[in-house]
């Protein structure tokens, strides 16, 4: 049976937007199953709850918490020389190890769904995915198991982890050579090709970007905000690659497929169909079959403030209406040979 | 006289609720090592005098991003005589200079204190100063010496030796 997965992209507080995505698809179309999760971010906060289909601690979470609640911010001179990060995220560790205590932890891990948290590790350059299950894919991916809750805790927390705004994360404790982590969005933003790779052939991904241009007309004649939004246009970069690149991927996929029943219908015989596409060297598009990618965005840029670090209740309310109200509307318009549901 | 009361209140909740949102005076102690100097003058014909000293002031947070309560202790040489100085004092936050969304880079502070000196001093007065990076501060200080009718005006730069220094790899999940 083909698979399924939930892709969730970085975004901070802007997960809130994924959260009424995913209540509305739960609430519409409860038969709804998926057997891969991959978070980047605060993607991987939502990832385990998804998993075990608890969408009521996923709003709890996402319409409650306040800045205060996930980063402390400090004097920037005395936290450049004094500390690993601009801001202390103690706060959002407290949070994640209230939330994903040892019992969610254990049932995300009985659950046998695969789910991982997209990180990057500081010393070794590499996209380092953490999972909870032994994965058999191949790819370029470098995947760590996690072997107990401690662990899912901590690689939770190393997706979430903005490099230089909040502190590397440990996620194997102990482990030698030393390997910090932080926030897989600095190389991929949504992990959609990761899901290809995992076996998916049914993708849905949440991206809490719009696929507009995010134009911001003020003169920018100060440093620090020139600093932000930078970041703010790397960010889209980065998502923009990790939509656009499955895409052609799958429309590479697509026009094999519709070759190989050209020549099906020319008279060319199946076997003699599988020699000349049987090409002998690593060929990614081997065996694969197209996939079905749901993309699901915003139309309009979301707000949440630089990195969505500004976690304040009232919004994320209304970005979880917006969810809502956004996948009502992508169903509504899927056409109806692509509708998984009709 | 009760609106009063309890529009005095609500202004002080709402300073103390702003105030705790800034980074600036966080929760804890703060230790600076002062030194300071200047003139100590009557306003008259006579010469004034140079003062220069040195001293420490423990001071702790009483209500984050507003307000500290400490003490100094020092010496001072003036005149020609060194002399030791101690008092009780208070730190009000004046203002804070915030680096955007990033957080805080220093803060304008009032400190008003009570010293009394072994030489028969009495001062009372104020400093003016910026506290940088919640480490450094430099500012000045005006002091009227009501028990030698004298004022002193100075200037002075601290450190705090209580300041976060780096200790290797931060874990927030330990």
């Amino acid at each position: 049976m083909a698979k399924r997965a939930l892709v969730v992209s970085g975004g901070g507080c802007k997960g809130a937007f994924a959260v009424g995505v995913l209540k509305n698809l739960s609430a519409d179309f409860p038969e709804i199953g998926f057997d891969i999760f991959v978070g980047t971010s605060t993607g991987s906060l939502i990832a385990p709850f998804a998993a075990l289909g608890r969408i009521d601690m996923l709003e709890k979470l996402y319409t409650s918490i306040t800045t205060d609640q996930v980063i402390t911010k400090g004097n920037v001179v005395a936290r450049l020389l004094g500390s690993n990060s601009l801001f202390d995220a103690t706060p959002l560790a407290n949070l994640i190890k209230q939330y994903y205590n040892d019992d969610i932890c254990q049932q995300v891990f009985a659950s046998g769904k695969e789910v991982f948290f997209a990180t990057t590790c500081l010393q070794t350059g590499a996209s380092v995915n953490f999972s909870t299950s032994v994965s058999s894919l191949a790819s370029d991916y470098e995947i760590m198991k996690l072997d107990n809750p401690d662990e899912l805790r901590r690689a939770v927390m190393a997706s979430a982890c903005q490099p230089v705004f909040m502190q590397p994360i440990e996620v194997k404790k102990g482990q030698l050579p030393l390997r910090q982590y932080v926030d897989g969005g600095v190389k991929e933003y949504a992990g959609i090709q990761l899901a290809i790779d995992a076996g998916a052939e049914e993708i849905y991904a949440i991206v809490l970007n719009p696929e507009t241009k995010d134009v911001d007309e003020q003169p920018f004649n100060d440093a620090l905000a020139i600093l932000e939004r930078t970041i703010d246009i790397f960010t889209a970069g980065v998502g923009k690659n990790d939509v656009r690149i499955p895409a052609v991927y799958n429309k590479t996929l697509q026009y094999i497929a519709s070759v190989q029943k050209k020549m099906l219908d020319a008279g060319i015989s199946v076997e003699s169909i599988n020699n000349y596409f049987n090409i002998p060297f690593n060929n990614p598009l081997t065996g694969k079959k197209p996939l079905k990618i749901y993309v699901i965005r915003p139309d309009a840029p979301l707000g949440g403030g630089p990195g969505g670090l500004t976690f304040d209740p009232a919004e994320m309310k209304r970005m979880l209406a917006k969810g809502q109200q956004r996948l009502d509307n992508f169903m509504a318009n899927l056409p109806k040979e692509a509708d998984p549901f009709a | 006289m009760k609106r009063l009361v309890c529009g005095l209140l609500s202004i002080g909740i709402f300073v103390s609720v702003k105030a705790q949102q800034d980074p600036e005076f966080p929760k804890g102690w703060v230790i600076y090592l002062q030194a300071h100097d200047g003139m100590v003058t009557n306003f008259t014909a006579a010469p004034d005098l140079f003062v220069a000293g040195l001293s420490l002031s423990p001071q702790v947070t009483i209500v984050p991003g507003l307000l500290r309560l400490g003490g100094t202790a020092g010496g001072v040489f003036n005149d020609k005589k060194t002399a030791g100085i101690f008092g009780p004092n208070m730190v009000v936050k004046l203002a804070s200079l915030q680096a955007n969304s990033l957080g805080s880079i220093l803060n304008l502070q009032l400190q008003l204190e009570h010293l009394w000196g072994t030489s028969q001093q009495r001062l009372l007065g104020g400093l003016l100063q910026s506290e940088i990076g919640q480490f450094f501060r430099l500012g000045f200080s005006i002091h009227r010496d009501y028990g030698q009718n004298t004022w002193w005006f100075q200037g002075g730069l601290g450190y705090n030796l209580l300041r976060k220094k780096k200790k290797g790899i931060e874990d927030p999940m330990k």
